[in-house]
């Protein structure tokens, strides 16, 4: 637990190091709270780039490439489109994919006809609050976003505001009778101005505090928040803006043992004897950058190449103008006045000392042929041409783009169903395994470290909401990362029947499709989660299952249940609303002698094989 | 009299009786083949030369068996073999008339067995698929893959499977061709084992005649032989013999394709005369002192 003094000289620290970091220079440079906080500030600045709409490439595109224009720099960023948005989306989707309804769950242990307190607070109460939303949605959608973009900030937990009552006395004191309603809160990595990790944390909030301002009173003041394992503190400015003067307000006395502030974390690393965590999607911002650049080129080099120059023969600019006194014709653009050795520019040509020969319909006008003049149509020059810069440079650009979009991509193994786009084209089989094992690592860490976030948030509010009454539910998180897409599972399945496989290896990759194809549809995923565990012919191709049942392998039922499960399912389901909810083991036999049945009636159980054919003809005569 | 009267109906009567329920099978596979066949596609009433309906060709063609195997033929091929067994319990009672010594033959009910198995085997799987689901297939596919008008393609599959006025089904035809003869040859071979467990020498040349009753049955039709003279005939040539007639075999052959004819052992007391006389001279027969006595010679 820090106390007052502590905090003080912690603010104080952080004010100094604000100020000088203000007065240097123009505009004031960043300041440098702690170890990380450059670092940390500057990863995030360079993934919003490419992953905030309405966020300018300003440092990137700071300096100038050489050859270009003022004018041209200024078109191109003034017409910056955001064309690496999708590859953060496709991210961000591609993470949320473990998140999927039936990938997880959470039991609050409640009875049947109750809501649990708990739930009933996180799934509906929370969305009144400030927060706006569940607590699910908060954490798999809000923080979800902002791990990948803000690896350093922080989720801290405090009450979204204390109940408190007055007294007779005009006293005011917290309001026992009604509990705490805690909230998250974002604090981007930029308002992290000291932390000693796990500990405590100071946040620079956006809050303002009224100060003096000369003779005028300014909601310009800073205000921090300090927790601790302990307390959650205000430090409020307060006095004349200059001064830089605090109070330090108990916010609230969480008395938790433990700092409720967790980061958004990501890869880990030390910088500067400190632990640092890295967003994934930062290993793709320097291809992304360099996406970024080339837009930039390719739009000022397109205006060029669809606004071509008329080259074209002009006259001689005959414009004339007063100069003390004499009437002065344009000489090459410019007039000069030697009298007061001045120049100036021919308010016609601008300059350049010809004129147009356009009429005002745009037709070019040539002279008539005269002995003295060649006409002008048989010059070995043409009178007017149009000029405009060779497509290749474009080309080369548009290529370097998709190869550079490619590559980021790739590196954060995404997928589309796309067949051109897996990644990286020319993929191997063997590399395509190993890039979707590199996803599922990459997805597995997180994950964790998300869940890890949704729990420690559940335990916090709970404990802060709930304190001795609060009973931590049970959260079974995901287990399956499955990330080909459709194309390459059946890529991989015709693959695995063509070289022969062992059924029992085909069956389990038509699974792992069928899983990817229905992960979010909970009773479709039910229904083809029953018939890949009961139907043994599931991957056999129809010629085998023939030859099989003509052997006598494979008996009448099974082909019924292999050709009819879906219908046998729906049947079970209209005698039965509840049956996809049994054991599984009990879906199974109750499919399983659904089939039997309509097999036998059916006749559909008639052997087909010679020999039991035979058998079975042979069996009935002797039955009479 | 009656016993042998009914047995050797029943050589002619049992096939006929499966054969009338044939028709009825047919009709029914047609409405099957019919209901499959309308998967293919159809423009301008032709089919369709398309991959897509070879392929539904070829997956009727698959299922030309099943459909078979799940009309009402199968039932009538069970109906037909359980009539074996019905033959054997007739042929029984004749052996226990005639030969006091007789008792039912566990061989005699493993050759009744042997012989219903391969009728069934016949019928429902080795002919069935040879002349009726493989031809059958060939005007599917054949149809498909050049083109054929639809309406002509249901006429001959009709004319195929349910015959007309000129010609059976595919189904009746050949069960024609093998009901009566799986049935006699049957019958034959368990009196054969029965009598040669017996050690039965004389035989009669039991049945009926009918239209296509042959030269070689007409000439022995009813009349009385040592089994050394049925022998001796194996290796003789007639029209009609089944090629595998030799003078063991010609006891379950007798006269041959569709011979209705039972070669029936016979008691010495119960062959005329001038029959035992021709053996004696010819050396087939030795009768004992005994059997002479009794015989009056």
């Amino acid at each position: 637990m820090l106390t007052i003094d502590q905090i003080a000289e912690t603010t104080q620290r952080v004010v100094d190091i604000m100020r000088k970091a203000k007065g240097k220079g123009k505009e004031g440079v960043m300041p440098d709270y702690h170890n990380t906080y450059l670092h940390s500030v500057d990863m995030k600045q360079a993934i919003e780039i490419h992953a905030k709409p309405g966020v300018k490439p300003d440092k990137l595109v700071a300096e100038r490439a050489p050859n270009q224009t003022d004018k041209e720099f200024n078109y191109a960023l003034a017409n910056y489109q955001q064309t690496t948005l999708p590859v953060f989306l496709d991210n961000v989707h591609t993470m949320q994919r473990a998140f999927s309804d039936n990938n997880w769950s959470i039991d609050y242990r409640q009875g049947d006809d109750e809501k649990n307190e708990l739930q009933q607070y996180l799934e509906i109460d929370i969305a009144s609050t400030p927060l706006k939303m569940t607590f699910d949605s908060y954490m798999f959608q809000f923080v979800t976003t902002n791990k990948l973009i803000d690896a350093m900030g922080c989720i801290a937990y405090k009450p979204y505001f204390i109940p408190t009552v007055k007294t007779s006395d005009g006293e005011l004191l917290i309001d026992g009778t009604e509990m705490f309603s805690p909230i998250p809160h974002y604090y981007p990595s930029e308002a992290v101005v000291a932390y000693d990790e796990s500990y405590f944390y100071m946040f620079l909030t956006e809050e303002k505090s009224p100060v003096e301002w000369g003779n005028t009173t300014v909601m310009e003041g800073l205000v921090y928040e300090v927790y601790d394992d302990t307390n959650i503190f205000k430090v409020i400015q307060v006095g004349k803006k200059n001064d830089y003067k605090f109070i330090y307000e108990l916010y609230h006395n969480h008395s938790l043992g433990y700092c409720p502030v967790d980061r958004l974390k990501g890869i880990p690393g030390v910088l500067n004897g400190e632990v640092i965590f890295q967003s994934m999607f930062l290993f793709a911002v320097p291809h992304l950058n360099d996406v970024v650049l080339d837009s930039i080129k390719l739009r000022s080099v397109k205006a060029a190449v669809v606004h071509p120059f008329r080259i074209m023969s002009g006259n001689l600019c005959v414009n004339t103008m007063e100069l003390n006194g004499e009437i002065k014709t344009c000489d090459n653009g410019y007039f000069h006045d030697m009298t007061r050795n001045i120049t100036h520019t021919c308010s016609v040509c601008k300059g350049s000392g010809m004129r147009e020969r356009m009429s005002e319909h745009g037709v070019l006008l040539l002279r008539p042929e005269s002995p003295f003049k060649e006409n002008e149509l048989r010059a070995s020059q043409p009178a007017l041409q149009i000029v405009s810069p060779s497509v290749e440079t474009p080309q080369f650009l548009r290529e370097e783009i998709k190869h550079n979009t490619e590559m980021a991509r790739n590196i954060l193994h995404l997928r589309t169903s796309d067949s051109q786009v897996k990644g990286s084209s020319d993929l191997t089989a063997t590399g395509m395994v190993l890039d979707e094992k590199a996803l599922y690592s990459t997805v597995k860490i997180f994950s964790d470290q998300l869940f890890d976030m949704y729990e420690f948030g559940i335990k916090t509010i709970g404990l802060m909401r709930m304190g001795d009454r609060f009973e931590m539910p049970v959260v079974t998180r995901p287990v399956t990362f499955d990330f080909a897409t459709e194309y390459e599972y059946m890529e991989r399945i015709s693959l695995a029947i063509k070289n022969g496989l062992p059924s029992f290896v085909v069956h389990e990759i038509v699974y792992r499709y069928i899983k990817t194809m229905f992960y979010n549809h909970v009773d479709r995923a039910k229904v083809f989660d029953l018939i890949i565990t009961t139907d043994r012919l599931l991957v056999m191709p129809n010629d085998q299952i023939n030859i099989e049942a003509a052997k006598g392998t494979i008996a009448g039922w099974e082909v019924v249940l292999h050709d009819s499960a879906i219908t046998i399912i729906r049947q079970q389901i209209e005698q039965n609303a509840g049956f996809l909810e049994q054991d599984l083991a009990i879906q199974q036999e109750q499919l399983r002698a659904a089939a039997k049945t309509l097999a036998d009636s059916n006749k559909a159980a008639m052997p087909t094989s010679n020999t039991n054919v035979v058998d079975a003809v042979l069996r009935a005569t002797e039955a009479a | 009299m009656a016993l042998e009267a009914d047995k050797l109906n029943r050589l002619q009567d049992v096939p006929d009786d499966f054969l009338k329920k044939i028709p009825k099978s047919q009709s029914q596979i047609y409405d099957q083949v019919v209901g499959l066949l309308s998967r293919l596609e159809v423009r301008g009433g032709v089919y369709v030369i398309s991959n897509k309906n070879l392929q539904i060709a070829a997956e009727i063609s698959g299922l030309l068996r099943e459909v078979l195997l799940a009309s009402d033929y199968t039932k009538a091929v069970t109906e037909f073999a359980k009539e074996f067994d019905q033959q054997a319990v007739i042929n029984n009672k004749l052996f226990e008339s005639a030969f006091p010594a007789f008792t039912a033959s566990e061989m005699g009910a493993t050759i009744v067995n042997l012989a219903k198995r391969e009728a069934i085997d016949l019928l429902l799987n080795r002919a069935s698929d040879s002349d009726f689901v493989a031809p059958l297939r060939d005007i599917i596919e054949q149809s498909v893959i050049n083109g054929a008008g639809f309406q002509e393609t249901l006429k001959s599959i009709r004319t195929f499977i349910e015959g007309n006025q000129d010609v059976d089904g595919a189904l009746l035809r050949y069960s024609k061709t093998y009901a009566h003869d799986t049935y006699a040859i049957a019958d034959r071979a368990y009196t054969s084992v029965v009598s040669e467990e017996l050690d039965v020498e004389w035989f009669k040349w039991a049945g009926g005649v009918i239209q296509s009753t042959r030269p070689f049955c007409l000439k022995r039709h009813n009349k009385f032989y040592h089994y050394k003279e049925i022998e001796s005939w194996g290796d003789l040539k007639w029209d009609g013999k089944i090629p595998e007639t030799n003078s063991a075999t010609i006891f379950s052959y007798a006269g041959g394709y569709n011979c209705r004819h039972s070669i029936m052992p016979q008691s010495v007391f119960n062959v005329p005369k001038e029959d035992i006389l021709r053996n004696i001279e010819n050396g087939n027969y030795v009768p004992s002192e005994k059997e002479l006595e009794l015989l009056g010679m």
